[in-house]
């Protein structure tokens, strides 16, 4: 347990270190893929906190988009200050989700998929068919970068740039997944691990299934939330294209290829599929093909995502070395 | 008025399409008896158990449990009101460990909301400390506490059932109905585990089991109800009982039960 806990510590700290050090070794465009990465830790990481429940919801990015649009609005058209809008766009996101919930958590399966889809559908319609607020299908531009801060005499920030934009999510990206690894490791994940494992010893040890279904699927309601106001204060310009169920499927299979059975799985996944798009730039229109490719590929070969490679390698390694305890 | 029994079941009726499985039961227990429930494969037992612990909803009839009509209330409702139950087969939480299953079988205790557990409020930490103290206190008496970090579905089917019996134990029930608990145990074990059943009966928790092993209901029940095709068809003393030509035909009247059943 000791030895555990340390190496799992020292591996934080690396990594967060090699986050902090990152933006001073890439070019202006590598900067941006890496904010990009920042953001989809939050969605990745909030999204399986809903799937620790058994549900894989399709209403994820476009729960996302809620809050890029809560904050877009508010920002720009009423003035609210970023450090504002976003929790409230969190909290927007949220809320509807909450009302989504309650069909949505009586329901599995395949009906599951489908009523999380339709409910993500007509959140997308009414983006596209109001012009006002939304602005229809050419969504919302010129979205104010979050406000400067300003220490007088010793030093200016400005969000504008790439650098101070990177710590920014940076330390949204950081606290959020905190919270959601406590949360995964209290009693509450443990008990939505246990819904999905067996309903029936749930619900004889008077856990209310359905109670806990729902503050999952708000939860990560909340941080898709979140991550969708970062996006829109750095690419200042959102529309419904944005969150349609191409970037969907792009969740899911960041997720499906990393793994779900762990915390860090889906962040795993998602990192090595941004390699793989970075070196894959002059073929970005054929993106969604290798992304099915790489779908049916993980289904096939790796069910249980990149955190179960270390199993299969080790049982392959004994096959081929019997001797070998 | 004054409720005369613990629990108290009136013809209770359950039907799957046109299958009639529960028909016109009635089941009255005292507090603090051991009362034994038995009849062949496919009598309707397991249908009984779910009826009363809130898995399925009776077509007509009433539970009444302290006096207070339970009938139709959700399960969750039910095992906070003090009934716990095991199942016939290895239900548990596989993937986890032994003591995880224990864990999650507290919830009642800890659970002080999932909003104040989230923002850490009120007394978690203190509830989780007494959760995990209660939890190795029980799988010590459950004969489990060198397993405790096994995982529960790599375990010998005999550790599985005693497991199943900690996880309803973990709620601290003031009834227990037992599905089954030592079948397919071998002998040593099906003996420790009735040995057990009795102990809980001390500790004051009134308990309802089927069981096919006629020797162990035998020599622990205060008390036999025997049901066939859905209906009683005796009750009493398990000497009684035995002699009872009804309950002989019931079960010597299906060969297929045969090996089940010791009888006397
Ligand atoms: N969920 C169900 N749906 C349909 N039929 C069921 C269901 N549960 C039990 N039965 C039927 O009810 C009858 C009694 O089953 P059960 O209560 O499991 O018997 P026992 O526990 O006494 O062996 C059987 O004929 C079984 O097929
Ligand atoms: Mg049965």
């Amino acid at each position: 347990m000791q030895k555990n806990n340390s190496s799992k510590f020292y591996g934080f700290l690396i990594i967060t270190l090699a986050f902090i050090g990152l933006p001073f070794l890439l070019s202006e465009y590598h900067r941006d893929v890496a904010i990009t990465l920042l953001i989809n830790f939050i969605l990745v990481s909030s999204f399986r906190l809903i799937t620790t429940m058994g549900g894989w919801s399709l209403a994820h990015i476009p729960l996302m988009g809620l809050g890029a649009y809560t904050s877009a609005i508010l920002t720009r058209y009423y003035g609210w200050p970023f450090w504002i809008t976003l929790p409230t766009g969190g909290a927007v996101a949220a809320l509807i989700s909450w009302v989504m919930s309650f069909p949505l958590v009586r329901i599995k399966g395949f009906a599951f998929f489908i009523a999380s889809f339709a409910a993500g559908e007509a959140m997308r319609l009414a983006w596209t068919r109001i012009r006002y607020p939304f602005g229809g299908h050419r969504g919302i531009v010129m979205i104010p970068v979050p406000n400067e801060i300003i220490i007088p005499g010793l030093f200016s920030i400005n969000f504008y740039d790439s650098i101070p934009y990177y710590y920014l999510t940076f330390l949204i990206t950081g606290v959020s997944l905190i919270i959601l690894y406590r949360i995964d490791e209290s009693r509450i994940g443990y008990t939505l691990k246990a819904i999905e494992m067996e309903d029936r010893i749930v619900n004889s040890v008077g856990i209310k299934a359905t109670q806990y279904k729902m503050i999952s699927f708000v939860i990560g309601a909340f941080f898709a939330g979140i991550a969708g106001v970062v996006f829109a204060h750095r690419y200042q310009s959102i529309d419904p294209s944005a969150f349609g169920f191409l970037t969907t499927l792009y969740l899911i299979v960041w997720v499906l290829f990393g793994g779900t059975k762990t915390f860090i799985g889906p962040l795993l996944g998602v990192t090595v599929l941004t390699i793989v798009q970075i070196l894959l730039r002059n073929l970005a229109e054929w993106l969604p093909m290798v992304y099915g490719f790489i779908l049916i590929v993980t289904v096939l070969f790796l069910p249980e995502g990149l955190e179960g490679l270390p199993r299969k390698v080790r049982k392959l390694w004994k096959l081929y070395n019997p001797k070998v305890k | 008025m004054i409720e005369k029994y613990f629990l108290n079941v009136e013809g209770l009726f359950k039907s799957f399409g046109k299958n009639l499985v529960v028909h016109d039961i009635d089941l009255k227990l005292e507090q603090g008896e051991i009362r034994g429930l038995i009849g062949p494969n496919g009598a309707g037992k397991t249908t009984l158990f779910n009826l009363i612990s809130g898995f399925l909803t009776p077509n007509k009839g009433k539970i009444v449990w302290q006096g207070k009509n339970i009938t139709g209330s959700a399960p969750s409702t039910i095992v906070k009101n003090g009934i716990a139950r095991t199942f016939q087969l290895d239900v548990l939480l596989k993937d986890m460990t032994v003591l995880q299953n224990v864990l999650i079988g507290h919830h009642l205790h800890v659970n002080i909301g999932v909003i104040a557990q989230l923002l850490g409020l009120g007394k978690v930490k203190e509830k989780e400390k007494e959760a995990m103290r209660m939890s190795l206190e029980l799988l010590e008496f459950m004969g489990l506490l060198e397993l405790k970090n096994e995982i529960a579905g790599e375990l010998p089917h005999g550790h599985q059932r005693s497991l199943g019996i900690a996880i309803a134990l973990a709620t601290e029930p003031k009834l227990l109905m037992l599905d089954e608990p030592i079948t397919g145990m071998n002998s040593v074990e099906a003996l420790n585990t009735m040995k057990k059943i009795k102990c809980l009966r001390e500790k004051g928790i009134t308990i309802l089991i089927v069981e096919h092993n006629m020797r162990a209901v035998m020599s622990t029940c205060d008390k036999l109800t025997v049901i066939n095709f859905g209906q009683k068809i005796a009750e009493g003393p398990p000497e009684n009982v035995c002699e009872n030509s009804l309950v002989i035909e019931a079960y010597l009247g299906s060969p297929d039960d045969e090996d089940d059943l010791i009888l006397c």
